[in-house]
């Protein structure tokens, strides 16, 4: 490549000739992965690989499954509030950013709680395995009368759960 | 993207005639001088290779990229030659 008028050209094509390699293993990576591991059943725990696997729902949560376990507790006791309550501070966005950082709503919570739709239900009804219907017609239970005082009581609640405190007590 | 490019590269009157090496070597020239025409260099060298890229991305073998990740890593790939990262 020395002394070669052309040696920007040749250095890009190679350069472009690896990028192409490259994207092209990661692109087939699935499969390749899902071959080999159905090859072998000595290798069906390898202690080193490439580090790659197929998202599974459970094990991409950033918590143990714990919580989502007290989730669906609290769903099947019938204690539809505080399940929900738990699953919008795990999931999602009730919190409001503030010069200290982001700080939990309430305000923000109960304006998702009043705002829960079909979507909302199709999402707790893969994450924790319960039925659509049974959750559209738990979600008729939240009304806005004492919805307030409903929350207080449910993050007193909370927050004296011997169970939760320690499960995060020992997870932090 | 590669109309944007046409367009800067047209700022030097026959960068259609240079070869992609003349192309880099005036495109380092003019970054090393603070020369604006960098620019142009820089735009008309991709848009010869983005006709290159486009052709290998059509041939279907990148299933799983999309064709923005694809053009992407390449122009990164000319990037990190034209800027010693290699």
């Amino acid at each position: 490549m020395y002394n070669k008028d052309n040696a920007p050209e040749i250095a890009i094509n190679t350069c472009l000739k690896c990028a192409k390699v490259n994207l092209y293993v990661f692109s087939q990576r699935d499969k390749r992965k899902a071959n080999t591991t159905a090859l072998s059943l000595d290798m069906l725990e390898e202690n080193s690989s490439d580090g790659y696997y197929l998202p599974d729902s459970k094990q991409a949560r950033l918590l143990d499954t714990t919580l989502y376990d007290l989730i669906q507790t609290y769903f099947l006791r019938k204690q539809y509030l505080t399940a929900f309550i738990l699953d919008l501070i795990l999931n999602d966005n009730v919190f409001s950013i503030s010069k200290n950082g982001a700080e939990f709503s309430i305000k923000k919570l109960k304006q998702r709680l009043m705002s829960l739709d079909k979507d909302y239900c199709k999402g707790f009804a893969i994450t924790y395995g319960i039925s659509c219907s049974s959750i559209e017609n738990a979600i008729k239970y939240i009304q806005p009368n004492g919805l307030d005082r409903n929350i207080d009581r449910v993050l007193t609640t909370l927050k004296h759960n011997k169970e939760l405190y320690g499960w995060l007590h020992n997870a932090y | 993207m590669f109309e944007l490019y046409e367009q800067i590269a047209e700022q030097v009157p026959n960068w259609n005639s240079l070869t992609k090496s003349e192309l880099c070597y005036n495109y380092l020239k003019c970054k090393d001088a603070g020369d604006p025409l960098a620019d142009s260099y820089l735009a008309g060298l991709l848009v010869k290779y983005i006709k290159k890229i486009q052709i290998d991305y059509n041939s279907q073998l990148y299933k799983n990229i999309t064709e923005e990740q694809y053009y992407d890593a390449m122009i990164d790939s000319i990037l990190a030659v034209l800027h010693d990262k290699v």
